[in-house]
């Protein structure tokens, strides 16, 4: 229904549209229609739990804090303290329904086609990607080679940090020059495999959410 | 014309002369041998005749050509359907997640038709003997796999000239066997290929010329002078009765990429050894010594002076037990040479033992005097390699694994380093265990060679050199 560009732009306009309501029927209404979406599209129970579980302590710190000490009297700041709750999670299923059925790079080569964003940014990004798995084998390293010095680094210690972005220069510069050696050329044009082009219907159904939410916010009271 | 001709090119890098006046011509179904030791530049040689450099960085003079055109004048894009390159590393030569999507990033990349790729994809994949892994993920295949991937990959561009950068250091004898049989058949069908390795180990009968690196230059060897399996001389190993055990392994089971690397029904290192490790590359010696310093997963019943793995807290076993890790980069914690020592000398466990005046002694017996200033990360790989050591000398802890200590070192700083490994150990009772490809200047200081055959630690009476 629509390529992976839409369904960023559809989801970049929702969450627009979540940071700037005060509604908490709506959140509800969209929480519920997103979790129904993505169960529907087969999201595995255990990443669908994993969505709740990361969404729980900033959902309810948000609660708290809002409920504690925004202004007003305790039925307008349980109500703020909901939205802000909600909204966590609401923004947290939104991206797993953008993830679900795309892939990171078909989405980042369907908005460079799209956009005519660089290739040099887009392919950097991919690999970047690519590259995340072996930070973890790394710092491990890292932290393992200080005790051997008799000192442990500890996650909030700059040098870890250091010392990670000096691996990332090297990975990043061997990886720079296995692009060059693969072919690939700053700015020159390439040829493409797979064309993600806009879907006509895709416009449609961007269309209709932002009509139907707009019109969800005038109706709803509450 | 059809030629990739090297004419007397000199590579620096930060003021460092590499090597210098190479010369060599390659031409469709030549099978170049360079061999040389670690650090000595071969990786640079093999990447500036990629173009690679200067684009990266070094100084060249002198000029590579292609067919007559100098490399220099060659987009990326159009340099890699005629020169393909192999890298060291197998898991640094890909942008993306899958083969599939890898091959078709380079084929794009060279405005290859799209209707014509997907045939392509398969012929290569079939030439190179992995039908079936179009899909497959790349982080999930092995070094050995990863490395005929990439070979498709280069097959894929046209280029009829293919330079590989000891393609073979991290992957199973098994496919070492593989790939050089494929490189032959390759050369016989008409590319040109060119292979760095510090082994001949299975080329005398295949290559049709020989390079070797000898006082900062590649020269090129007469066919009459060329390695021939000699007998080697055996040095006894003087074996000694010593303290207490301190590693004992029982069922020790090492994996690596789903591939079995060690499985040892016993083993035991006491105190006051000096194990030498040998083994074929890729046999899992750096890894056996990655699951001693617990960087790297084993099964089985492990227990260091008498308590489980596990038991110890990563911190007091890492008091006891440190690795120079084969990168020196990796071991580095400061800035400068001087903060390094600094740091060593106040966490030492032999504080009364070094001195600032013996730390001072053993730099200037190093090379490494007056540069107290400099960044680690600007010295020189042998400097940083020799800084490493002594940084880890200067820690003593009872049990240090060293992770080839020599890689890159010329024939006077391994003398100065052995002289080092030789009174710490007299003087502070420091159990070693090294592996290393160098085994003749190890000959003498060893007591317990340890040789892993068939996946399987075989004691051994002598060091063979």
């Amino acid at each position: 229904m629509m390529n992976a560009s839409q369904r960023l732009f559809l989801a970049l306009l929702l969450s627009l549209e979540i940071v700037l309501t005060n509604s908490l029927s709506f959140n509800v209404i969209l929480l519920l229609f997103f979790n129904g979406l993505i169960l529907y599209q087969g999201l595995p129970l255990k990443r669908y739990l994993y969505c709740w579980a990361v969404g729980f302590i900033p959902a309810i710190g948000s609660f708290w804090s809002f409920y504690l000490y925004a202004q007003g009297d305790l039925s307008h700041r349980l109500h703020v303290g909901l939205v802000m709750g909600s909204r966590v999670f609401l923004l947290i299923f939104v991206g797993a329904w953008l993830l679900n059925k795309t892939k990171e790079a078909v989405l980042l080569q369907s908005l460079q086609q799209n956009l005519h964003l660089s290739n040099t940014f887009i392919y950097g990004l991919i690999a970047a990607l690519n590259f995340m798995p072996r930070f973890k084998q790394a710092f491990q390293n890292i932290q393992a080679a200080s005790q051997m010095r008799g000192v442990s680094l500890h996650w909030y210690q700059p040098t870890l940090y250091f010392k990670a972005l000096i691996q990332a220069i090297q990975w990043s510069e061997s990886l720079a020059m296995a692009m060059t050696a693969h072919g690939f050329q700053e700015g020159a044009e390439r040829s493409v495999y797979q064309t993600y082009p806009y879907k006509k219907v895709g416009f449609a159904w961007l269309a209709l959410v932002l009509i139907l939410t707009i019109g969800l916010l005038r109706l709803l009271p509450y | 014309m059809m030629t990739l001709k090297v004419s007397d090119v000199c590579f620096t890098y930060r003021k460092e002369t590499l090597f210098s006046d190479f010369s060599i011509e390659m031409a469709s179904g030549d099978f170049i041998l360079l061999m040389g030791p670690s650090g000595c530049g071969k990786s640079t040689l093999l990447k500036t005749m990629a173009g690679l450099y200067p684009q990266y960085g070094g100084k060249i003079t002198g000029q590579v050509t292609i067919d007559g055109q100098a490399l220099t004048d060659i987009p990326a894009n159009k340099r890699a359907s005629l020169v393909g390159l192999l890298f060291q590393n197998p898991r640094e030569q890909f942008a993306m997640p899958t083969v599939e999507e890898e091959f078709i990033f380079t084929m794009e990349n060279l405005q290859l038709a799209p209707d014509t790729m997907s045939n392509k994809i398969d012929r290569v994949l079939t030439k190179v003997g992995l039908t079936g892994f179009r899909k497959r993920l790349l982080s999930e295949l092995s070094g050995g796999e990863l490395q005929k991937v990439a070979l498709a990959e280069v097959l894929l561009t046209g280029a009829k000239y293919l330079l590989l950068d000891e393609p073979f250091a991290a992957i199973d004898p098994q496919a070492r066997v593989e790939l050089q049989q494929l490189l032959k058949s390759l050369a016989n069908e008409g590319y040109a290929i060119f292979v760095s390795d510090h082994d001949d180990h299975g080329y005398l009968d295949k290559m049709t010329a020989f390079y070797q690196y000898q006082k900062q230059h590649f020269t090129e060897v007469a066919q009459a002078d060329w390695p021939k399996k000699v007998a080697s001389q055996v040095v006894a190993v003087q074996k000694e009765t010593l303290g207490r055990p301190i590693f004992q392994l029982k069922q020790l089971v090492l994996e690596n990429d789903q591939r079995l690397l060690i499985e040892q029904a016993q083993l035991e290192m006491k105190s006051g050894e000096c194990t030498l490790i040998t083994g074929p590359n890729g046999s899992g010696k750096s890894s056996f010594l990655k699951a001693l310093a617990r960087l790297q997963k084993a099964e089985g019943q492990l227990t260091y002076l008498g308590q489980d793995f596990h038991r110890w807290k990563k911190k007091d076993y890492y008091r006891q037990v440190t690795l120079a890790f084969q990168s020196a980069l990796d071991q580095f914690l400061d800035i400068t040479v001087s903060e390094e020592l600094q740091q060593v000398q106040k966490n030492t466990y032999q504080k009364n033992y070094w001195s600032t005046e013996r730390i001072e002694r053993s730099l200037h017996a190093l090379g490494l005097a007056g540069l107290g200033n400099r960044s680690v990360y600007t010295l020189s790989g042998g400097q940083q390699k020799k800084l490493q050591l002594l940084l880890m000398l200067v820690m003593a802890s009872p049990v240090l694994l060293l992770d080839e200590p020599f890689a890159g070192l010329d024939e006077q700083s391994v003398g100065v380093v052995l002289a080092l490994f030789k009174e710490v150990r007299r003087d502070l009772d420091v159990t070693l265990v090294i592996v290393s490809h160098q085994i003749a200047p190890l000959a003498p200081i060893v007591n317990r060679h340890l040789a892993l055959e068939h996946a399987e630690f075989v004691d051994k009476e002598g060091v063979a050199v």
